[in-house]
This record gives structure tokens, C-alpha cells and sequence, in this order.
């Protein structure tokens, strides 16, 4: 008995110093143990159907998955989707904007103290005037924001605070006044050598009223309808007025396209923000044009989108 | 006891073994099995890590703000500066599919009115993918206002952005050192980040 007391204490001596080491490479290989870990919206996007002077009720809820109770400050702002389509959002004081909804919502509270690894509920109303002129989309985003690095000011020197926000977006359509429509157009083929590849593209248009998260797929197809290549294009987000560029490719490297005459054939799916949200399905663009591929494979021919 | 015990001991094993051959020939016996498993939506977050870097031997050290603290003057090359540079880690997770956008807004980097140093600091947007960083565009502060990252241009990757007071040395276009014209006191700026979907 006596003689296994010292391999008792060497064991445990040892598993202590695995779990030190094991605590000590999880640190030094993620930095998760040092990062702020910031509250998180359970909504980020909220898009709402409704008719003029009515309303609607919702909660957004709040989690704070740090050990750190944290202040919140809520304010509302106008956005839009930057030029370019990606996706990108500009963000400017409410109320500026021709298509702002910023001031039909109110919510309430506008400050708190999110408890450590609790959650805070914000309720909100969105109440849309009676006026005959309102059509299409309106958008407005409400920012939780909180100050995380604080510079404690000094006599001398150079600081900068550091300032979080997470927004939740609106989307409010006008019941009844939904035109979702776009045009497609500039319409290209571009075949590029190194990387062999064939690159198809294409403008959207947002000619309705209403925000529009575009994309698709395209088909390259004989008169036969056989399918010779097959990809899909990039989303392009939209607000009414603006324009985005489709963009897709396909590897004529590893799968060459032989010289003959074809269709193109582009799908475009301008409800993808709907189908996103569970609210149903939106209009599909079909267009195609005539193209003609030569012995090396390059484009010899392209048709008009129809 | 010890016969007994390793009697006991033999006849375990023994089970065992015949056990595991036995479910090896029903595995062989089986037609198929189905797998299945459910991946459960995440809601998007942020996560953050401020680190000051030392510019000589280029270590990390976490940080909870952004504070330059007091500038040297150098007197060779007449220009202050800064003792560190800083790094923010921004980490956003998010399995919906969607593509979030992280929005990079600053205020003015001031001490009054009329003594700025917006234009004397870099601000480096940095791609961070396996431990490799891929410049994605440099700026002086007062021009990385509105600067959008978003979810496609970053990949796979994370984003990591360097604040840097201009050295003279490797600085972008827009951005010069601060030099003796700049009033003395102290100079403060908001950083802004902003996630949206």
C-alpha cells in the first residue's frame, strides 16, 4: 500500500500540468479567451407588410454572451445599399433619406444595462401614416451600440475610443403599392486565357419601388438543348433607382465549350430577399440571346437579350 | 486472491473479444445505417481583440483600448512618434448564409477645432486567413471613414485592423508624420464598427 502513494501523487501531479498546458496552447492558439465577446440581436433583419395607417408590434431581443454586464445606447438611423451592389451600407441620420421610415417607428427602452450573460427585450412599433403618396419600400436601421475601449482623457497624448454598434434593419413595404421589377441589361461575354475561363455578366436595374436581392443562374445550350455549361451568378442587392452587376463564370479550362452556335439562357430571381426572410417567392427574369463560339473558343457572336 | 483475480480478469477479456467479433459479423450483416445530424442556426455576432504591437519585435500584447499614449519627438527626423502601434481583431460568426457587412466610421482625431491628426495615422485593412494577413486597403484615419467589409470580400478569413501613427516609412499615400506644427495636448477620436446583415 505504502509504495503506491508516490504514483498516486505523481498522476495527479501530472494531470494538473496537462490541464495547465492544455488551458495555456487553447490561449495561445485562439484568442478567444482575450475577446470581447458583444451582444448579439436575435433579429437582425425585420420586413414588414403594411397597410397605410395601421401599425405593427414587435420585440427584438438582446443577448449578452460576455461575463461583463454591458451599457446599450438605442438610436434610430436611415441606410441604404451603397453603389455596386454588394451588399455594403451606408448609414446617415434619420430621417434623410427620401425612402426613410425612421420616424413611423418608436421603441422603447432606449437605454439599458444588459446584465452579464443575460438579455434584454426592446419593443417596438412601426405605425404608417395615412398619406396616399406612400408607395413601395421604406427603410430605417435601429443601432444598439456600446462603448467597448474607452480612452480616460490625458493632458498629453493620442487615444481613441472604440465604439460597437449591431443593427437591426427594417424593411416596410406598403401593402397594396409593390412593384418589384428590374431591367437587365449591358448584357456581356468576356473569354479570358489565363485562367481559361468564360465570364458572363449583366446589369440589374431596379426599376420598381421596392428594395431587390437579385441573382440566378446562367445556361449555355445547344439548339438540341443540350446543356454545355451551367453556373451561377453573384447577389446583387438593390435599392429602387440603382444598379448592380450580375456577374458569373464558367472553367472552359477543364470543360471547353466547342466552336457552334448556342442560346444563353440567364435565370434571374429578384425575390431572394423574400425567400431569405420566409415570406414567399419573388418574380424570376428569364432572358436569353444567341452566341456563337469559334475554334479556339472564343466569342465570335453575341445576340441581343431578349 | 491474485489467481482469482486474474481468473476473473482472463474470463472479461474473453467476453470482450467474443463481444466484439460478434458485432463486427452484424456490421457485416447490415445493409445500411442512416446518418443524420442538424447544424443549428447561429445568431450573428461580433467578437472583438484590441492588441497593442511593439514595432520593434513586432509582439502582440491585448489591449483595452486604443491609446496611443504621450508621442516622442524624434529629433533627427523632427516628426513624433508613437511608442506602439495597435491591432483590432474582428471576428463575426454567422452560418446563416447571409452576407453581413462590417462598417468602419470614424470621427474627426482632435484636439480642437483646428489641430487635427487624421491625416498622421495609417489605418490598414487586413485579410487574416491560416495566420496569413493579405492587405485588403490602406488609408489615413480621416479617410477610413465608411469603409465597408464584407463577408465576401473576406472569405473564409477574418478581419484585422492596424492603427498606426505615421513613421515616415511605409505609410500610405494620404498619410504624413506628425510633425512640430502640430499643437501640443491631447487628441481624441471615436472609432466606430458596425455590423449589419
Amino acid at each position: 500500500m505504502s509504495s503506491n502513494k508516490p504514483r498516486m501523487r505523481s498522476l495527479s501531479y501530472h494531470i494538473k500540468r496537462i490541464v495547465m498546458l492544455s488551458f495555456f496552447l487553447a490561449c495561445a492558439f485562439t484568442h478567444n479567451c482575450w475577446a470581447i465577446n458583444l451582444p448579439y440581436l436575435d433579429k437582425a433583419k425585420i420586413r414588414l407588410f403594411i397597410a397605410p395607417d395601421s401599425q405593427e408590434y414587435g420585440e427584438i431581443v438582446l443577448k449578452n454572451p460576455s461575463p461583463e454586464p454591458r451599457t446599450m445606447r438605442l438610436y434610430l438611423e436611415d441606410w441604404y445599399y451603397t453603389p455596386g451592389g454588394d451588399g455594403s451600407k451606408t448609414f446617415v441620420a434619420a430621417g434623410t433619406t427620401s425612402r426613410s421610415c425612421a420616424s413611423w417607428i418608436s421603441f422603447s427602452p432606449a437605454e439599458f444595462t444588459i446584465p452579464a450573460n443575460g438579455q434584454q427585450r426592446v419593443s417596438y412599433t412601426l405605425k404608417l401614416p395615412q398619406n396616399a403618396a406612400l408607395e413601395g419600400g421604406y427603410y430605417a436601421v435601429l443601432f444598439f451600440e456600446s462603448a467597448v475601449g474607452q480612452v480616460v482623457q490625458q493632458e498629453e497624448g493620442a487615444g481613441l475610443n472604440l465604439v460597437i454598434r449591431v443593427g437591426a434593419l427594417f424593411y416596410v413595404e406598403v401593402k397594396g403599392t409593390i412593384k418589384r421589377t428590374a431591367a437587365i441589361e449591358n448584357f456581356t461575354l468576356r473569354k479570358e486565357s489565363s485562367p481559361s475561363r468564360l465570364f458572363v455578366e449583366a446589369d440589374v436595374r431596379n426599376s420598381g419601388n421596392v428594395d431587390i436581392t437579385a441573382g440566378g443562374t446562367f445556361h449555355i445550350i445547344d439548339e438540341k438543348g443540350m446543356v454545355y455549361a451551367r453556373s451561377e451568378f453573384n447577389t446583387v442587392q438593390t435599392f429602387p433607382g440603382d444598379s448592380g452587376k450580375l456577374s458569373g463564370s464558367w472553367n472552359t479550362g477543364e470543360h471547353p465549350i466547342a466552336n457552334g452556335t448556342y442560346d444563353i439562357v440567364l435565370t434571374i430571381d429578384l425575390g431572394k430577399a423574400l425567400t431569405e426572410a420566409g415570406l414567399g417567392r419573388g418574380p424570376v427574369v428569364t432572358k436569353e440571346a444567341r452566341i456563337e463560339i469559334g475554334d479556339n473558343g472564343e466569342i465570335l457572336k453575341i445576340g441581343v437579350l431578349k | 486472491m491474485n489467481t482469482k483475480f486474474n481468473k476473473i480478469l482472463i474470463v472479461v477479456i474473453a467476453a470482450a473479444a467474443i463481444l466484439s467479433a460478434a458485432s463486427a459479423c452484424f456490421a457485416l450483416a447490415t445493409a445500411g445505417v442512416n446518418v443524420k445530424a442538424s447544424v443549428p442556426a447561429l445568431a450573428q455576432s461580433l467578437a472583438l481583440v484590441i492588441n497593442s504591437v511593439d514595432p520593434t519585435t513586432g509582439a502582440f500584447t491585448t489591449a483595452t483600448e486604443v491609446n496611443f499614449g504621450t508621442l516622442t519627438f524624434d529629433s533627427v527626423f523632427q516628426i513624433f512618434r508613437a511608442s506602439k502601434f495597435f491591432a483590432i481583431d474582428a471576428v463575426v460568426t454567422d452560418n446563416s448564409g447571409a452576407v453581413w457587412t462590417l462598417t468602419h466610421t470614424v470621427s474627426a482625431f482632435q484636439k480642437d477645432a483646428t489641430s487635427n491628426i487624421g491625416g498622421n495615422v495609417n489605418v490598414s485593412f487586413v485579410q487574416l486567413l491560416s495566420g496569413v494577413e493579405t492587405l485588403l486597403d490602406k488609408k489615413s484615419f480621416t479617410n477610413s471613414n465608411n469603409k465597408a467589409i464584407s463577408k465576401t470580400l473576406l472569405g473564409n478569413g477574418s478581419l484585422r485592423i492596424y492603427y498606426g501613427v505615421a513613421t515616415g516609412l511605409g505609410d500610405d499615400d494620404e498619410v504624413t508624420p506628425i510633425t512640430v506644427l502640430a499643437s501640443a495636448g491631447s487628441y481624441l477620436g471615436t472609432i466606430t464598427l458596425t455590423l449589419t446583415p
